[in-house]
């Protein structure tokens, strides 16, 4: 799991070098309504944060992003567990989450709308529904990896179900949990923003769906990116450190 | 007073033991002995009530302990608080069983850096700490360098004096037998346990 250590200078340069690329190909269009270079696009997103949009649209995006994860995650977390480690419940369960798995995210929020209302527990429900098989496919393979001569010590010494959970358990599922919760985060802020777009009246995917309509390709990049930065910076300062913390032993 | 009668214990349709009884009481320590296969890891098992699936009856105390044929540690917590989470006892009788076994000042390690010794002696104490009324050792010392053997049977000696632990251990030496147990039992072909029933050969 561990990845290559970042070295910092080349991402800045490979970053830097990805803003070049930009902009040549702004100067090479010629037109700045089609594809705005990165010095037309900055000061929008500075006008947007000094006016409060940006970070009002942000806001309703991240809490979104943030049930729709808790409830994916957690969900995903029990059924993957119980699929792991009984025979009977995989084989009972494994039809349905091969159904789920190939829903497409579009057909769930349609759905989910039709059925639930234009609402915010519609707008969760669809993008968590999204992401539960894929975490249910990733702990259950670490279930299934569970080492049981650790299972019978754990009895032998009569541990707690708590001390086991947490002391035997996570320990060992952690990569997957890591593994999940990455790719999760990846996917789930992707379909928060087509839920938004199709049917919120606040967010980062409506604010772009909004200059979609207006054709403003500016605003609809100055939204973008800074939603991009922030995920990024989410992922650099809360998912790596933990990930980093709960992996300590196996470099020691 | 720990008392086991196995009448039948098949895998599939093997039978692997059959009408094997004894008792043990405090301080006691029986040796189980016996070829590869025979099922002594299976009836050890049975014991610790880790297989519940034979014909027949084993009345155990409550408080019981084992140390298993590999070390059996949790290799993502160090050498205290494997002793501490198992044993469920304070810091200061941790460190105290560390110190036991020749552990002093590797209490912040973890398992992978211990040696296989060291990581041997982490699963005695681990089991010694935890102040069992029953205490069951699966093949303790197998795998191990010769003078490394001979430290750790001192140790489990002592050990075993101090604490006066009723002991069932499972090996393939009878030198170990000889050594730690006041009686011992073997078993022999898969299907029929000679010297077993109610009067295991005493040594």
């Amino acid at each position: 799991m561990a990845a290559d250590p970042r070295k910092p200078g080349i991402t800045a340069l490979s970053l830097a070098g990805l803003l070049a690329f930009w902009s040549l190909l702004a100067i090479a269009g010629g037109d700045a309504d089609l594809l705005p270079p990165p010095w037309r696009v900055a000061p929008l997103i500075y006008a947007e944060a000094a006016s409060g949009e940006l970070a009002r649209h942000l806001v309703a995006t991240l809490r979104r992003v943030a049930m729709a994860y808790v409830i994916a995650m957690s969900l995903g977390m029990a059924i993957g567990m119980l699929m792991g480690l009984s025979r009977r419940a995989n084989q009972w369960l494994d039809p349905w989450l091969i159904v789920f798995l190939n829903l497409p995210a579009l057909v769930t929020i349609v759905l989910a709308y039709l059925w639930i209302g234009l609402n915010e527990t519609a707008a969760v429900m669809a993008v968590a529904l999204n992401k539960i098989p894929t975490v249910i496919v990733t702990i259950r393979e670490g279930a299934r990896a569970l080492d049981p001569r650790l299972d019978d010590m754990a009895r032998v010494f009569r541990l707690t179900r708590l001390e086991k959970l947490r002391h035997v358990v996570l320990p060992q599922l952690a990569p997957f949990i890591a593994s999940a919760g990455r790719s999760g985060i990846a996917l789930i802020w992707k379909i928060v923003l087509v839920v938004e777009f199709l049917g919120r009246s606040d967010g980062i995917g409506f604010q772009i769906h909004l200059y979609f309509q207006l054709f403003d390709v500016g605003m609809v990049l100055a939204y973008a990116i800074s939603f991009i930065i922030v995920m990024l910076l989410i992922e650099g300062l809360i998912l790596q450190p933990w990930e980093t913390r709960a992996s300590r032993w196996r470099r020691a | 007073m720990i008392t086991v009668d196995v009448c039948e214990k098949r895998f599939g349709d093997t039978c692997v033991l059959r009408d094997l009884s004894f008792e043990l009481g405090a301080g006691e320590t029986l040796a189980i002995t016996g070829p590869s296969g025979v099922g002594k890891t299976t009836l050890l098992r049975i014991v610790a009530g880790l297989d519940l699936d034979f014909e027949g009856r084993v009345h155990r105390p409550e408080r019981l302990a084992m140390v298993f044929q590999e070390p059996t540690l949790l290799p993502w917590r160090t050498a205290r608080d494997n002793l501490r989470l198992a044993a469920h006892v304070d810091a200061d009788a941790v460190d105290r069983a560390l110190a036991e076994v020749g552990l002093k000042g590797k209490e912040n390690h973890f398992p992978a850096q211990l040696s296989l010794g060291q990581q041997r002696r982490l699963a005695l104490a681990r089991a010694f700490a935890a102040q069992p009324e029953l205490l069951l050792m699966d093949e303790p010392f197998v795998s191990l360098d010769v003078p490394i053997v001979e430290e750790m049977l001192q140790l489990t000696e002592r050990l075993l004096v101090a604490y006066g632990v009723a002991t069932i251990f499972v090996t393939h030496s009878p030198m170990e037998a000889a050594r730690l147990a006041t009686r011992t039992l073997r078993l022999d072909a898969p299907h029929t346990a000679s010297g077993a029933g109610p009067s295991p050969s005493a040594s």
